[in-house]
Order: structure tokens, then sequence, then C-alpha cells
């Protein structure tokens, strides 16, 4: 039930309006004077307010200004004695929403409560749609992806209790192509999750916090991260990271993402039994990461595209291994963010080296 | 014969919940579902399951955390064991998390749709016998 006030030093008009206003089942309360209205205001939070101009102290006017700080919601409507247009107008200016002159009949002020009243109502459905909308915006790369992501999870979940047995028994031939499309469902979230690393790199929401970091403990969590990945593939992985080394300035999330993506590179674009050499030293201004494979290479002429989106190294060699053609762009949008940079030497049947450059961690710089 | 564990699902997906049940069943657990927020408040006490999985973005994106906040500030639902599951986690964007949201978010494991159908009944058993 609707919540309203009367603020009037005429002890009569107070009781008058409060027999209106309960008999028509509003909640009332009543205020002689300025300060009193604003304090119960405050507490009661009403929906309507009937305020008199004229009061000694804190005047009606003084009660309008104050009203728009505690909740524009609020709706005011101002009843005076002294009733001229300009007092009607400079109200309105402070934010009235109506204006009655005393005195009035009953059913005049019925009817003005009653509208005031739907007015406040579609002003707070309005404000709730707001919101709604504000907080559907903030979040839409978190919706995009679950609406993308759900049906695929739904299918790998099927397969679960397919391939799992569990609702009787697969033939062999039917088990082998339903793997098989279990595999190209994991790429395709994997490819969706790359896609939102980007986006969300690119709306500046990944790389935010920077602090001091030191890479060779960065580097060692990344590399234990991605072993498995290595002994599958019967790969070394090699680390020469001084632990005394300068701290960079960087986000850790990412540089774990950027680092992750390299050597993952490092280890899918490898001969089986080769090596990836992970090396970290300063440089004048900078920490130098050098990330070198003993892989296939890369020919001169894909090397200015393999950081584009969706670039793939086309060749009988990379025929069968998985990708999304978004792992290095996302690394250099991440080397980017940080005010670093990123560099790529490589010689066909050799292998490559990638070298990420960041910024040392300077003391009062930020 | 000892009582059967029972075990709630709240999900608006009716194909991850179908998939979900299916695996359950097949370790004789007794499984109901409610596939929104309201039904999902109406089971949990109709039904006093054992343990509640929990979809965390339904129809609105934090109905999962608004019905976890509700079960964990309850004085006789809190004690039921919540495996909260979403297809969007914190790495792929969700901005909740019990890091940041402990107080807010309290579910008593957390996991990824898809979910190994192992690794769904082992975090399953495991809460159970807290």
């Amino acid at each position: 039930m609707a919540n309203i006030l009367v603020i009037d030093d005429e002890e009569v008009i107070r009781d008058s309006c409060s027999q209106v206003l309960i008999k028509e089942g509003y909640q009332t309360e009543t205020a002689g004077d300025g300060e009193t209205g604003l304090q119960k205001i405050r507490e009661v939070k009403p929906d309507l307010v009937l305020v008199d101009l004229k009061m000694p102290g804190v005047c009606g006017m003084e009660v309008l200004k104050k009203i728009r700080d505690i909740d524009p919601n609020i709706i005011a409507v101002v009843i005076t004695g002294f009733a001229t247009i300009d007092s009607a107008v400079e109200s309105m200016k402070e934010g009235a929403y109506d204006f009655l002159p005393k005195p009035f009949t009953p059913d005049e002020l019925r009817l003005i409560i009653k509208r005031g009243l739907e007015k406040r109502k579609l002003a707070l459905e309005a404000a709730t749609l707001r919101e709604e909308k504000k907080r559907m915006e903030e979040n839409f790369i978190t919706m995009v992806s679950h609406e993308l992501r759900t049906p695929l999870a739904d299918i790998q979940q099927y397969f679960e209790v397919i391939l799992g047995g569990i609702v009787g028994e697969v033939a062999i031939k039917q088990k082998e192509m339903l793997e098989r499309v279990r595999e190209r469902i994991d790429a395709l979230l994997k490819l969706i999750n790359d896609w939102l690393d980007m986006t969300r790199i690119k709306a500046g929401e990944v790389v935010k916090k920077f602090e001091p970091l030191d890479i060779s403990s960065i580097l060692e969590d990344t590399i234990s991260f991605v072993r498995p990945q290595a002994e599958m593939k019967k790969i070394t992985l090699e680390i020469d990271a001084p632990a005394n080394l300068k701290k960079v300035k960087g986000d850790k999330e990412s540089l774990k993402m950027m680092f992750t993506n390299l050597i993952s590179n490092g280890i899918k674009f490898n001969r089986e039994g080769g090596s990836v050499l992970i090396k970290a030293k300063e440089q004048d201004d900078h920490i130098v990461i050098e990330i070198s494979d003993t892989g296939i290479g890369i020919i001169k002429e894909d090397l200015p595209f393999i950081f584009d989106e969706f670039f793939r190294v086309k060749s009988n060699k990379t025929r069968n291994i998985t990708g999304t053609g978004l792992g290095l762009s996302i690394v250099k949008k991440i080397a980017e963010a940080h005010s670093g940079s990123i560099k790529v030497k490589s010689e066909l049947g050799k292998g490559s080296t990638f070298f990420v450059i960041l910024q040392k961690f300077e003391k009062g710089s930020n | 014969m000892e009582k059967m564990v029972k075990i709630l699902i709240i999900d608006d997906d009716p194909d991850f919940v179908e998939a979900t049940k299916t695996i359950l069943e097949s370790k004789s657990y007794e499984v109901v579902a409610a596939y929104d927020k309201n039904e999902g408040m109406e089971k949990i006490s109709s039904e006093k399951p054992d343990l509640i999985l929990l979809d965390i973005m339904m129809k609105k994106i934090d109905d999962g955390f608004t019905l976890c906040y509700k079960l964990k500030h309850d004085p006789e639902l809190k004690k039921i064991p919540v495996l909260a599951i979403s297809a969007i986690t914190e790495e792929t964007g969700l901005k909740f998390s019990s890091e940041t949201d402990g107080e807010y978010f309290e579910a008593d494991d957390y996991v990824e749709k898809p979910v190994k159908a192992d690794d769904l009944l082992e975090r399953v058993a495991k809460l159970l016998k807290k």
C-alpha cells in the first residue's frame, strides 16, 4: 500500500488530509514542519509527499530540493494558500509533480494523489527496465558465450551418457565416429573460448590489474600447466630464467594465458622428441622472454600474417594439428595491452623463436 | 533396504537435466528436477533432497546465485550440499566467483558444463560424505 507523507504547519490541513487519505486506504504520516518532514522522508521513504510551501523554518521549496537528493522518484505535490503562478512555476522547477491550491476539496486531493501515484509506478517500472538493460549490456559478452556454449555442453553431456555405455552398448564403429564428433565439438568449444578471450581482451576486461611480477615463477607455473601436453608428444621443456631477474609490470592471469599459448604452440608445431626452450633475460629497460622450438618452422611468406585473427599456416605438416587460429592474435593483444611487443624469427624445418618484450616494473611508475 | 539418496537438479535446460539425470540414475541415485528458480525453491522444501545440482545462469544471469544465497542463509536448508554448475566460469567470462563473491556465493563445489560422468559422480559422492 502506498505511503503518503503530509508536511504542513497547519494542524487542520494535516488532519483533514490524513482523514481523506486513510479512508482511501493509504498509509499516512504527518509532519508539522520541514525539518521533521525531511527526517520522516528518510525514515519511511514515502511514495508521495504533500508539502506546504509556506512554513516557518525549513520552507516547502527547501524540502522539494532535498527530496530530489534523497530519492528523485518520490512524487512531491505542493499545497499552499498563497497560490501564485510564480510560486507554482518555481516549485515545478524544483521537481514538484503538481500543485494544489488551498482550499481544495477531498475529491481534488484524491484525484491528484491517484495521478501522482500512477506516475510514480511508471517511473519505478522504467527505472527497473533501465537497470535491467544496463545489466544486459554489461554482461553482453558473458550472455553471448553462455548462449553459444550451452547447446554444445548439452551435446557433450549426451556423449558422456552414450559413450559411457550408460544407456546401452555402442558398436565399435559407431563409437569411433561418435568420438570424432566429440572431438569436433571440443574444438568448437575451444574456439568459442578463444574468441571470448579475444573479445574480453579487446574490451579491456582481461588485462587490467598491473602489479610487479616475478617472471620466472610465472614461467614455472605455465610450464607445469602444459607439461602433460609435452609429455604426450615426448617434447622436453627447458627453462633458463634467473630467479633474481627484475620484476615486470604485468597482469598475472593474462601473462600466463600468453605464455601458455606460446609454449603450447612450441609443443604442437614440434617434431616428436623435440624440445622447447624458455629463456628470460634483462635487456635495458625491458625483460625479454624467448620461446624457441625445434619444430617445423614457418615459411617467410606466412610470417607477416601469423598474428592475424583466424590465420593458420597451411601445409601437409600442419593438417593434423588442431587449433582455432586465434592463439597468436591473443598473444599479441596481451603483449600490446602491457605496452610490450612480440617478435618472431623462424627457419623452415629448424624451428621458430618468439620474443616477448615486457616493461620492467619501476618504483613510482604505474 | 537403505533409503535412496535423493538429488535435486535445478536447471532451465531440459537436455542437460536429461543427460545428467541418466548419469546419476546409473548409480542408483533418485533424481528429481526443477526447471526454474521458483520451482527449485518449492522442490527443495517438498522433496527434501540430500544434494542439489544448481545451474548458475538460468533465465536471469544470477538466478542460481540468488537461490544459493537464500539456501545458505536458511538455518534449516544450509546443510544441504550444493554443487554449482554452469557453461560459463570465471575464466570464460563469468564475473562472479567463489573467490571474489565468497559471501554471496557459497556453493560447496563448482564444476563447468560439460561435466565428465566420472568427475560428476566423484564430486557428488564426496559432497554426500561430508
